[in-house]
């Protein structure tokens, strides 16, 4: 009786899961063993494939390109992870003011993450643009040098940092916003009556009460790095001289330009390796900055 | 009395900061916006006309219906049926299986979540490779299938939707049970509508993730006459920008923009309440 029953109970489980569970096999647990196979392959699409143990993993480090798309992919980092990190908040600490004009100002910050990525590059390619840009005759204005923003070594990547920030600040402003808001006003009351200033405020209490967020946020951003695609691939194509080729895109190109499948899953399992890495120092290091925090 | 001076001071210098930093901020957009409605050869000229001097629609005549190589305006109505069919998808199979890990009791059932929870972790390029063979294999290349199957894999909506699950009170279950109601009515008629704002998250999130997505389509359809919206874009470039079309170029832009501006406007709070639930780290 009490067999039966289970039994009842498991079935009704496995009518509700089977749906996702589907899904799950074919398109998570099977593409991630067979992509943990191939990395172990030398494949093209002109021949089979061929078990070549770890000579992908051994080639990859030999080769140029492979070495400076990890270095792009951690310049990137180096630099967008903090602005993306700092200028939201400051951003989000202005907008939880009230003030005329909000409404606007929320709305002009926050939206541009919405638009889909090519229409907001093929905007900054128009607005870098050397000849026409908008850009370049502010700078003329000014009496200044115009630049080749994209075709240039030296700002290419600062390019590809500063159009991300202005894109996709506003999914972090409202990760701050959020917080900023629940925080509990008795705490700045009684700060107020103690004489603490609006500086001491925000060091000693918002800042504090901030840094589980501030972590989430730059997990996020650093994960968001590896990622790195579209700004490549519409603004630079990998270019100047291969100064803007990230992981993400040496992985495109390794894979549906050269079709080296193996070596393209080598690839991806060193971004795991670099991502899994970044995570464990996270969270050995904040962690203890963290504290009482959490 | 001062103090009074004071803040309405201090609230003067706050709405100025903000203004300028909202315009500054919008700018581009709003040029995008002027550029599509000015002629291409008026957008040579310096100084540059912010203010169009003449107005023409023009550019969005072109890039909508005469579009060389790829179809904007198809392009766009792909991009609607696509992210709309993942995110039904999403919804559809996340719900039951979110309802499963957090209200039924089976054998495994705890392992068997957190060893599709683990998978999340995985940066999206481990898949890439291996699921595009997949989808050749299955003969499935350069067809909707590509861009509707995948997605709904991840185990994102299941965890959201689960964590949700849990905080309904055990006795409303006990309640129907004892009415004679069957899991599965009690999971359409009442977990469902007590749902609503973890189910409306998760599809906006998912429709957005679908609508923006660049690579993805990129890889599996190269048939521009099925090509979704993104890529179709990323295409535009290489049509008209040797020839100095930078206004038709942005009324591609802009059509691709204005949905989703349009939807933020209307549905601001929603969006905003659906990424700050997602950032469930508090």
């Amino acid at each position: 009786m009490k067999g039966t029953a289970r039994k009842r109970r498991d079935l009704t489980a496995l009518f509700f899961l089977l749906p996702y569970l589907l899904f799950f096999v074919v398109f998570i647990l099977i593409p991630l063993c067979h992509g943990l196979i191939l990395s172990f392959q030398e494949w093209s699409l002109l021949s089979d494939p061929v078990w070549v143990g770890l000579q992908n993993y051994i080639e990859l480090l030999d080769l140029r390109r492979f070495k400076a798309a990890v270095q792009n992919t951690f310049m990137f980092a180096l630099e967008s992870v903090p602005l993306l990190l700092i200028v939201p908040l400051l951003v989000a600490l202005l907008l939880n003011k009230k003030f005329f004009g909000n409404r606007f100002a929320q709305n002009a910050t926050i939206s541009p993450f919405l638009i889909p990525s090519s229409s907001v590059l093929l905007l900054w390619i128009w607005m870098l643009d050397s000849q026409t840009g908008m850009i370049n005759h502010g700078l003329r204005a000014l009496r200044l040098q115009p630049q080749s923003w994209l075709s240039h070594q030296g700002s290419a990547m600062g390019v590809i940092v500063f159009v991300t920030l202005w894109w996709t600040a506003g999914f972090n402003i409202i990760l701050y916003l959020s917080s900023l808001q629940d925080l509990p006003p008795e705490l700045y009351e009684a700060a107020a009556v103690d004489g603490a200033n609006g500086w001491n405020q925000f060091w000693h209490i918002t800042l504090p009460l901030l840094r589980s967020r501030m972590l989430f946020i730059c997990t996020l951003q650093i994960i968001g790095s590896f990622k790195l695609f579209d700004q490549v691939y519409i603004l630079t194509g990998g270019g100047p001289a291969g100064g803007t080729r990230t992981l993400a895109f040496y992985l495109y190109e390794t894979g549906f330009r050269d079709f080296m499948f193996g070596r393209a899953a080598a690839v991806s399992w060193y971004m795991f390796i670099l991502i899994g890495f970044f995570g464990l120092l996270q969270a050995k290091f904040l962690s203890r900055w963290l504290g009482e925090g959490v | 009395m001062l103090r009074l001076r004071r803040t309405s001071r201090e609230r003067l210098v706050l709405s100025i900061v903000g203004i300028a930093l909202g315009i500054a901020w919008f700018f581009p957009i709003l040029w995008m916006f002027f550029s599509s409605l000015q002629p291409n050869s008026e957008l040579l000229i310096y100084p540059p006309r912010i203010i169009p001097r003449v107005v023409t629609l023009e550019n969005f005549r072109t890039i909508l219906f005469s579009g060389r190589g790829v179809n904007v305006g198809r392009s766009f109505l792909i991009s609607v049926f696509l992210s709309s069919m993942v995110t039904a998808g999403v919804l559809v199979t996340a719900t039951p299986a979110a309802y499963a890990f957090a209200r039924l009791h089976f054998k495994g059932r705890d392992v068997l979540f957190w060893l599709i929870v683990a998978t999340l972790i995985l940066p999206v390029q481990m898949f890439i490779v291996p699921v595009y063979l997949l989808l050749d294999r299955l003969h499935l290349l350069n067809t909707f299938w590509a861009i509707i199957l995948p997605p709904i894999g991840p185990a994102f909506g299941v965890f959201l939707l689960r964590q949700f699950m849990l905080t309904i009170p055990d006795e409303l279950e006990d309640a129907a049970k004892i009415d004679g109601c069957s899991p599965l009515r009690f999971l359409v008629q009442i977990v469902a509508p007590l749902m609503r704002p973890p189910l409306v998250s998760l599809a906006i999130l998912t429709f957005l993730g679908i609508w923006n997505d660049l690579l993805w389509p990129m890889l599996v359809i190269y048939d521009s006459k099925i090509m979704p919206l993104q890529p179709a874009l990323a295409r535009i470039r290489g049509e008209y920008h040797g020839t100095f079309e930078a206004g038709t170029i942005m009324a591609g832009a802009f059509i691709a923009a204005i949905p989703v501006l349009v939807i933020f406007v209307f549905a601001n709070r929603y969006i905003v309440k659906a990424i700050s639930t997602s950032g469930i780290s508090r």
